[in-house]
């Protein structure tokens, strides 16, 4: 069966698509094309080649000409490796990528907008670490404040607690100092946590509750440097005015994995090998996406400055409202949610943002929902409440896309 | 194009290029044994990527992963096995794009299916039990069937007989083969 259908070319394939053959050589291919999965594969990706401007026979000339290029480079490569003996190849090469390595942490550091600097070996050191964090704590409640007209107390307490927590998880006896400091919160910061990592899509009500604080607790971005190991690549997005860009997709390449940024536009990833470098991409929502190789290292932070796409200047504060390739319907889904928004609790009195993310299938279904900044409970109710009665959202190709709603009241 | 015809049909030849190339490490061997497939290997992966441009790039990248693999792999049906990794890449391409429809998946898993048709191309000379199995078909499939296997017409002239579409005719004669395999295999089903 193999020697039969190896007498079908791409030539041979290309007169049956064009009718050439007779019927009986057709219905020869034909039954060839049922035995052998290659075949037919082929011939179906010779069918598609009609449908593009180049011809599938100039395509074929174009990889002769291709792999002809490819294997002179390639003979050269080996022979020049071939004349060196294995070992000082090889030492060249470690010295090679260890001068690299030291480059790349170097001026990273100097780069780096927030550095988290030495990595304590040593648990004795923790209270001291502590305290070297307080400032950059200071420094995100303040934008924080700013961000959100209201902040709450029960928000502050949680952002002390959030920084306690990765302390305590690594080592439960807390120093004399910080556990004087921290003590009561570190037990509400764990309750929290839990709660607020809950998926919101079925009791809407209970989980909604406490969801303001979920991504204080979720991000980390300030996570204390004792102990970590160096297994994360941190990063801080930022737009072309330098501030931060919240809610951006940062993907590995190759790995399918990816995650958000924050509301400060920070994020982490873990990578299984700390020693390999990794091609991250960051896709915002109204910027141009750019990628960067980073090596995983703790202490630093990397920037990453975006530029804003040409076609929307006042992307920038709302970046999701920019609709995606791939979704129909979302100016009518998100101008629907934003003009019946009605608050009628007390709560109606807080403003500021609700950011809500979901995903969206191919059948018009959404779930998981997660808020990801909350004004009040009520805000984030009356919110998932109208995302049920709004138009309908459509997906284009995909099976699935994850959707960010950003809704502002003032 | 001179490479285009001749594809030589045995594969003891393919095996031979291969040891050749193990032996001597020289990639204009390969690069002879890469060509004869190009062109269906092209094909491939423009039916799964869709764009000329993304099918040229993908051409030559299963070229390098042939590269470093056939030096480590024991490879007895190169062209069988050529196709998997092909495909494979494709697929591991659309799925780093995103693009792999979920339904695709499973098949991702799966080797060729040829070892296993050859079994059903033996159990299809059992021509009592394939009678059965025939007349078993919705009338549809089995007139097509009949016409494509017994008389055996062309999926063009079948389309004639039929006042149908041609794609409709090889769905219902992809369709009736598999639902013929089920029912043989119900019947001879240690063969």
């Amino acid at each position: 069966m193999e020697e039969k259908s190896n007498k079908f070319s791409a030539e041979y394939i290309r007169k049956y698509l064009d009718g050439q053959l007779s019927d009986q050589e057709m219905q020869a291919l034909e039954k060839a094309a049922l035995e052998d999965p290659f075949l037919a594969d082929a011939i179906e990706g010779i069918e598609e080649s009609g449908k593009h401007a180049v011809s599938f026979e100039s395509g074929i000339a174009d990889l002769k000409t291709k792999l002809e290029q490819r294997i002179s480079e390639k003979e050269r490569k080996t022979g020049i490796l071939f004349q060196l003996s294995k070992w000082p190849v090889a030492a060249s090469f470690i010295l090679v990528i260890g001068l690299a390595v030291f480059m790349v942490t170097y001026i990273n550091k100097k780069q780096a907008s927030v550095t988290l600097d030495k990595s304590s070996q040593e648990n004795s050191v923790r209270a001291d670490s502590v305290k070297r964090d307080e400032p950059v704590i200071a420094s995100v409640k303040s934008r924080d404040i700013k961000k959100n007209a209201t902040v709450r107390k029960e928000s502050i307490t949680i952002m002390k607690a959030d920084k306690i927590q990765p302390d305590k998880k690594k080592d439960n006896s807390l120093s004399a100092d910080s556990s004087r400091f921290f003590s009561d919160t570190t037990h509400e910061a764990e309750n929290l946590e839990t709660l607020a990592r809950r998926d919101v899509s079925a009791p809407v009500a209970a989980a909604a509750k406490k969801d303001v604080l979920e991504e204080r607790v979720a991000a980390q971005t300030i996570e204390p440097v004792v102990g970590s190991s160096g297994n994360y690549i941190r990063g801080h997005v930022i737009n072309d005015q330098g501030k931060p860009v919240p809610y951006a997709k940062v993907n590995v390449r190759g790995s399918g994995k990816h995650v958000f940024t924050d509301t400060a536009g920070f994020f982490k990833l873990y990578m299984k090998d700390p020693r390999l470098a990794a091609l991250v991409y960051v896709q915002p929502a109204g910027y141009e996406s750019a990628s960067a190789e980073l090596i995983p290292d703790s202490n630093i932070t990397h920037t990453i400055q975006l530029h804003s796409s040409a076609s929307d200047a006042d992307l920038t504060t709302f970046p999701d409202e920019k609709t995606s390739p791939f979704i129909i319907g979302w100016d009518a889904f998100y101008h629907f949610i934003d003009s019946n928004k009605k608050i009628n609790t007390k709560d109606s009195v807080m403003k500021g943002e609700e950011v809500i993310s979901f995903t969206l299938y191919s059948d018009g279904r959404l779930s998981p929902f997660r808020i990801e900044e909350s004004v009040s409970s009520s805000h984030d109710k009356e919110i998932l409440r109208l995302i049920r009665i709004a138009p309908a959202l459509k997906l284009r190709e995909k099976k699935k896309i994850r959707c960010v709603l950003q809704i502002r009241f003032k | 194009m001179s490479f285009l015809k001749d594809i030589k049909d045995s594969q003891t030849a393919d095996q031979d290029l291969i040891s050749q190339y193990k032996r001597e490490g020289d990639i204009r061997i390969l690069g002879e044994l890469y060509q004869r497939y190009m062109d269906l290997i092209y094909a491939v992966c423009l039916k799964y990527l869709k764009e000329p441009a993304g099918a040229q790039d993908a051409v030559m990248a299963i070229f390098e992963e042939l590269v470093s693999k056939l030096r480590k792999h024991e490879v007895t049906h190169f062209k069988g096995w050529l196709y998997t990794l092909a495909k494979n890449y494709c697929f591991m391409h659309l799925r780093s794009q995103k693009q792999m429809p979920v339904s695709q998946l499973p098949e991702f898993m799966q080797l060729t299916e040829i070892p296993h048709l050859e079994t059903v191309f033996e159990k299809e000379l059992n021509l009592n039990q394939l009678s059965k199995c025939i007349d078993g078909l919705s009338p549809d499939q089995k007139q097509t069937v009949q016409l494509f296997y017994l008389e055996e017409k062309s999926y063009k002239e079948i389309a004639g007989i039929t006042q149908t579409d041609w794609n409709k005719v090889r769905s219902l004669v992809q369709n009736a083969r598999r639902n013929l395999k089920i029912c043989m295999d119900k019947i001879t089903p240690n063969a």
